[in-house]
């Protein structure tokens, strides 16, 4: 094999390694995350947070004026229910896939209940029958539900407490 | 053994040019990416599935689970208006207007992407904790010695270490679809340099 061809072959099997590892870096990350936080690596059940402070080191840049809490989720055998009380101040509720794709975010503009219910399906199902709650389906089976309250001046922070400790996450057999 | 040895090297050199394609395309994907408005940029959405790879990757590492448009604008400053880094030692004011939005904020982050540690325990101001002056503007200062805060006749004030550099995010909640097609040119809070310690 000449010399060419061959600095040719090793640069495109750099290349593709290259574009392998930016392609999976998201999932690693994601993965990560989930196995330093005890509470995102317990799928299908809520978690709930502190407004954040300089001790907080799950994520990167988080936001010392959102109150967070949410679910890491595994809907591969079962669609998941996820239930919670609306505050009055910004809320919502996003969802990310494996990769951190945010595929769907809900806020309180656009849900003008004080409360919701949430059935979370996984890729490629056709849910039907569901008329008490919004249908989000997930790219992929496993991901994270993430919740944010804004604290404004942070006078009400005893009813956003209320409101996070509302959150429940379960499977719909459950 | 020869043939061993052989295969290793072309081993080692692929994963040579793997990282080298890595390194290349990290140092030069901030300036493809992102948007600049003056001294803010900004990922239009940063949490969209549409995004390509790089991005993908890059948020995964500098803002892991951030939404897409047009739920929230992230826009992040690590220098000044004379393109200084923003440097612990000195004292910085952040001059702005109220932004039409649900809500936005200003936090200020260590180099390593954390919240400062800060006997006040306060990490940022938001609109509805921030004091807007009698034109309905705000400024906020950054500083790490007391005597610079001291000199500050303002409640508006944010503690930085003063080890190394730091940087400042500007979250901006449900600004419209017409921001998202302006990001270039929407009026943002300016950062200046106002003195440093000697």
């Amino acid at each position: 094999m000449s010399f060419i061809k061959k600095t040719l072959i090793l640069i495109i099997l750099g290349f593709l390694i290259h574009i392998g590892f930016v392609y999976y870096f998201p999932y690693l990350k994601v993965w990560m995350i989930s196995q330093n936080a005890e509470a995102l690596s317990n799928v299908n059940v809520a978690f709930y947070r502190d407004v954040p402070n300089a001790n907080s080191r799950e994520v990167i840049r988080p936001s010392p004026d959102l109150m967070y809490s949410g679910c890491g989720y595994d809907v591969t055998y079962d669609p998941l229910v996820i239930k919670t009380d609306i505050p009055n101040t910004y809320w919502s509720v996003s969802f990310f896939s494996a990769n951190s794709d945010n595929f769907t975010t809900l806020n309180n503009d656009e849900v003008s209940e004080g409360n919701i219910t949430i059935y979370l399906f996984g890729p490629d199902s056709k849910p039907s029958q569901i008329k008490d709650g919004y249908v989000v389906v997930s790219p992929s089976n496993r991901g994270l539900m993430l919740v944010r309250q804004f604290i404004g001046n942070g006078s009400n922070l005893d009813i956003l407490y209320e409101t996070q400790s509302s959150l429940e996450c379960h499977p719909l057999s459950d | 053994m020869i043939l061993l040895r052989r295969y290793l090297i072309y081993f080692f050199i692929i994963i040579l040019i793997a990282v080298s394609f890595t390194y290349i395309s990290a140092k030069l994907f901030p300036r493809f990416a992102y948007i600049e408005n003056d001294i803010w940029r900004i990922l239009p959405s940063p949490g969209d599935p549409n995004r390509d790879i790089y991005t993908r990757a890059a948020v995964a590492q500098y803002g892991t689970f951030a939404m897409k448009k047009p739920e929230s604008a992230y826009f992040h400053a690590f220098v000044d208006i004379e393109d200084k880094p923003l440097d612990g030692k000195c004292l910085y004011k952040l001059q702005g207007s109220d932004i039409e939005s649900r809500w936005w904020s200003i936090t200020v982050y260590g180099s390593d992407g954390f919240l400062i540690n800060n006997n006040e325990k306060q990490y940022s101001f938001n609109s509805e904790n921030v004091d807007f002056n009698v034109n309905g503007g705000f400024e906020i200062f950054f500083a790490s010695s007391n005597d610079f805060i001291s000199e500050v006749s303002n409640s508006n004030w944010l503690r930085v270490s003063d080890e190394g550099n730091f940087a400042i995010s500007l979250r901006i909640y449900l600004p419209g679809e017409e921001f998202f097609s302006n990001l270039r040119r929407v009026n943002l809070p300016i950062i200046e340099k106002i003195k440093c310690a000697e």
